[in-house]
């Protein structure tokens, strides 16, 4: 009797054991894959804002510069969201800056008759801790994002004052 | 366990191959057959009955917890491959916005409409059985304002995503993809700001389009 009473013991501290094993695994499994699907997903927001946002610099005339900057910013600030549900983990903490000869009026083109690019990049923090992923993911994660785009060669000049075509 | 369970199937097997050779033994008369209580017997077979049972429970709780992983995972990886295609649906529509429409190079709005055109077939593929159509603001929707994927839910239940397009007469241009797409998610668990078998898609981006170069 006390012998079974003891094997029946046994049995359920192995089981508990068991479990105490496999559950954890389990989790670790469930929330890294769900922490690395969002961290792409955040990834991919972050790129496209800087994209639009480098799409968005080169809209204005040649040699606009502020209409440049506040479109840009304006574009960055608008697509990425951060009370979304993945851009609310993104931090942003090196400021997006955009640059090339467009930007200051000058739109020189390489041998290839190939316009010069403007470049964007910013950069970004990723960090969990404010949500039950951070229990697996506690540490934050640093994204960046570059993009290039080249200014059309047919693009002209208008000046947004008296809206008539300045000359080259 | 698991590993409970299948210890108690080798014990089962055990038994019978025991069970087996005492048979033979006996068969070969060399060694007299030894009586056994009926009681002992019956109590040994409800004891493996309870074991069974009881394997068969635990094997069916870690199955259903591994089942919940499972789907939790599949669900993730598909919201992120349609959020993806939303998020390059809405870069594509940008792109095509902040082209001038057709016949007016010099116009200062951008062409809305053809944003449609340009991003709904990129996104019905890769929806996963969730319909995809052109939104259709309601009378005195705010100019320039998409909805948001709680509205759509709302409105055309889960299972449906909008595209949106939209100009502010300022010249700033927003293209959105919202909706809930299918999921696994049950009932249970949709106070996570989840809906029952559907998760957010929320995709926007907003540009000024209003400036267009001379010819």
């Amino acid at each position: 009797m006390r012998s079974t009473r003891r094997r029946r013991g046994r049995q359920g501290a192995q089981a508990s054991l068991e479990m105490a094993l496999v559950l954890p695994i389990m989790l670790t499994i469930t929330i890294g894959f769900i922490g690395v699907m969002l961290e792409l997903r955040a990834q991919t927001e972050f790129q496209t804002a800087v994209d639009l946002a480098a799409q968005a610099s080169i809209v204005p005339p040649l040699g606009q510069t502020q209409a440049s900057l506040d479109d840009e910013r304006y574009a960055f600030s608008h697509t990425l969201h951060t009370a979304g549900s993945e851009g609310a983990f993104v931090t942003v903490t090196q400021a997006l800056a955009c640059a090339g000869p467009y930007l200051e009026g000058d739109q020189p083109v390489s041998a290839q008759g190939i316009p010069v690019p403007v470049t964007c990049s910013a950069g970004a923090e990723i960090d969990f801790s404010h949500s039950p992923i951070g229990m697996l993911w506690f540490w934050k994660v640093s994204i960046s994002a570059r993009a290039e785009v080249q200014p059309s060669i047919y693009r002209g000049c208008l000046d947004l004052t008296s809206g008539t075509a300045c000359a080259p | 366990m698991v590993g409970r369970f299948g210890a108690a199937l080798l014990m089962v097997g055990g038994r019978l191959r025991t069970v087996a050779a005492s048979a033979e033994t006996a068969g070969r008369g060399r060694v007299p057959p030894q009586p056994r209580s009926p009681g002992a017997t019956g109590s040994r077979a409800r004891s493996l009955g309870r074991q069974g049972a009881q394997g068969t429970v635990e094997f069916a709780l870690v199955f259903g917890l591994f089942l919940v992983m499972l789907f939790a995972i599949v669900d993730a990886w598909i919201w992120t491959i349609e959020s993806n295609a939303a998020d390059a649906a809405v870069e594509q529509g940008i792109g095509v916005a902040l082209a001038a429409p057709p016949g007016s190079p010099t116009s200062t709005q951008g062409d809305v409409a053809g944003v449609y055109q340009s991003t709904l077939p990129l996104l019905r593929q890769p929806m996963f059985g969730t319909s995809v159509d052109p939104w259709k603001p309601p009378l005195g929707w705010p100019a320039g304002t998409c909805p948001d994927s709680d509205y759509v839910a709302d409105h055309q239940g889960v299972g449906h995503v909008d595209v949106c397009a939209a100009e502010d007469g300022a010249g700033h241009v927003t293209v959105a993809v919202s909706g809930y797409a299918y999921s696994f998610i049950p009932p249970g668990i949709s106070a996570f700001t989840f809906r029952s078998w559907g998760l957010p898609i929320e995709e926007s981006a907003s540009v000024n389009a209003g400036v267009y170069a001379g010819p």
